[in-house]
């Protein structure tokens, strides 16, 4: 593979005719510009013109944007609304926690009137939303639950153990058994991973993807087993 | 006018011991060669020393050395914005803050802000807005920290260089890099990148043409983001001013575009893509 080329913002890359413009590039004037330092990738995707971008190898920061999953960390709880921290965009992690807002009517797609929010979050839940606006001056990142996939991922019972929403793996036995536990599964919906919790740090729960929610059974034991 | 009260002033009929000290050179000669060997009437600006990402808890960092003067910027974000009063949330904001250490110039100054890191700051804000392309952070803050650690000379133009650099280095994107240069008029002849007693040191028999002048440049786009002048100048040293300037400007850009490249290696050696 030929060296990657170097490229400082406000490169002359290509003309239009030449490529289509990715990510990191923009178009002026009938050529395409380099908008980022990094290292410039050539693609051919099967069109008639190759996709030019920029790419630099640390992670690119994501801004939570319309459409996207995110997991989120709920702070405080009101009758109308919960606020959250924005943790994790799909699965790349925000170096600078962001602020949103599930409100009342957009937790659950039915009976919306009836929803209570206390019964819903609580301080501390992890939750999956999908960001539904990115809200006016006032209000923060708007984002709704109100999907299947979407909702509470991990949350902290009276008993102090965390509890599953949401889980096919049976619940109740991790919950009464007497051995402790350090880590646990969460299944994701959305990617259809299984989700390996750090259960004693509040902080640091993601701690990586581990299997294909396919090859776990509905059987607790065997996986407690496994983690821990 | 923010004072120091930490300070102990002494008895009320002291005076301070600078009152009394003589004067330095006060007037400089404008036809001779220049204290540090540089030439006059030509674009001869200062060899540049800069280093990308020498700050660690920083986004993106850049220290840069011009003979003398040394300053080093530090840029944070996207963060979210702190503020919510701003009408527009489509694009982001930038922060611009310009601070002098207090040991960096002859006279010690104070940690409080004055009037002129102000000024300062509301400039390089000026010339680095039009080079970021800021509707791609929606709601987003970015901050830019410049340090001055040592003054010796056209700080506002290097002050724009390492900022433009520490936000290159952080992986925000810009439509171009921003490169200063200052110039200052004497009478009829003009030196490029003046040191601090070039700038600072006024010609007593006073000529038609006395000043200064700064520009921001994005050389990519060929545009000016950023002009500041002072003094008397005609139109025509004005003009010819500028484009030296912006002479000064392309001499830069290979130096900044090395160090750019170098960062950029440093922080991923691998050749193949990701």
């Amino acid at each position: 593979m030929s060296p990657m080329k170097l490229c400082v913002p406000g490169d002359k890359l290509c003309s239009a005719e030449d490529c289509i413009p990715g990510t990191g590039v923009y178009l002026r004037h009938g050529y395409i510009y380099s908008s980022l330092a990094g290292y410039v990738l050539r693609k051919n995707e099967g069109e008639e013109l190759p996709v030019i971008s920029v790419v630099r190898e640390t992670e690119t920061q994501l801004l939570p944007d319309v459409g996207a999953i995110v997991t989120c960390k709920v702070t405080s709880i009101n009758p109308r609304f919960a606020k959250v921290h924005i943790l994790y965009v799909g699965s790349t992690p925000l170096k600078d926690r962001f602020r949103g807002t599930i409100r009342k009517e957009d937790v659950r797609a039915t009976e919306k009137d009836k929803v209570e929010t206390y019964k819903s979050f609580r301080p501390g839940d992890i939750v999956l939303a999908k960001v539904i606006s990115l809200g006016d001056v006032q209000s923060n990142y708007l984002l709704t639950t109100a999907e299947n996939e979407l909702g509470v991922v991990v949350a902290h019972s009276e008993a102090g153990k965390y509890q599953m929403h949401n889980m096919a793996i049976g619940l109740e036995a991790l919950e009464n058994s007497s051995t402790v536990l350090h880590r646990i599964l969460a299944p994701c919906w959305t990617t259809r991973w299984c989700y390996l919790m750090d259960y004693l740090s509040t902080e640091k729960h993601l701690l990586g993807l581990l299997l294909p929610l396919e090859d776990c059974d509905n059987t607790c034991e065997k996986h407690v087993s496994v983690f821990f | 006018m923010p004072t120091d009260t930490k300070r102990v002033r002494g008895p009320e009929v002291s005076q301070s011991p600078s009152l009394f000290s003589c004067d330095p050179a006060a007037v400089l000669p404008s036809k001779g060669p220049r204290a540090d060997g540089r030439r006059r009437d030509q674009v001869d600006v200062r060899p540049v020393f800069v280093r990308c990402g020498l700050v660690s808890q920083a986004k993106g960092s850049a220290y840069l050395e011009a003979g003398n003067t040394k300053l080093m910027c530090c840029v944070y974000g996207p963060r979210e914005t702190d503020r919510k009063d701003e009408t527009n949330m489509k694009c982001g904001r930038l922060t611009t803050d310009m601070r002098f250490a207090p040991f960096s110039c002859l006279e010690r100054g104070s940690w409080i802000q004055g009037s002129q890191d102000k000024d300062f700051s509301l400039m390089l804000h000026e010339s680095l807005q039009p080079a970021i392309c800021l509707h791609k952070y929606p709601r987003s803050q970015i901050e830019v920290n410049v340090m001055v650690l040592e003054n010796s000379g056209s700080v506002l133009a290097h002050a724009v260089t390492c900022a433009s650099l520490a936000l290159a280095d952080a992986g925000i994107e810009m439509y171009d890099l921003v490169l200063g240069c200052s110039m200052r008029q004497d009478g009829t002849s003009y030196v490029v990148d003046p040191s601090y007693m070039e700038e600072n040191c006024w010609n007593s028999v006073s000529c038609e043409n006395q000043g200064g002048l700064t520009v921001a440049f994005l050389p990519s786009l060929n545009q000016i983001s950023g002009l500041q002048s002072d003094g008397e100048m005609t139109e025509e040293t004005l003009t010819a001013g500028v484009r030296t300037c912006i002479e000064g400007c392309y001499k830069l850009y290979p130096v900044i575009q090395h160090a750019l490249t170098k960062a950029v290696r440093k922080a991923a050696p691998s050749q193949s893509e990701s």
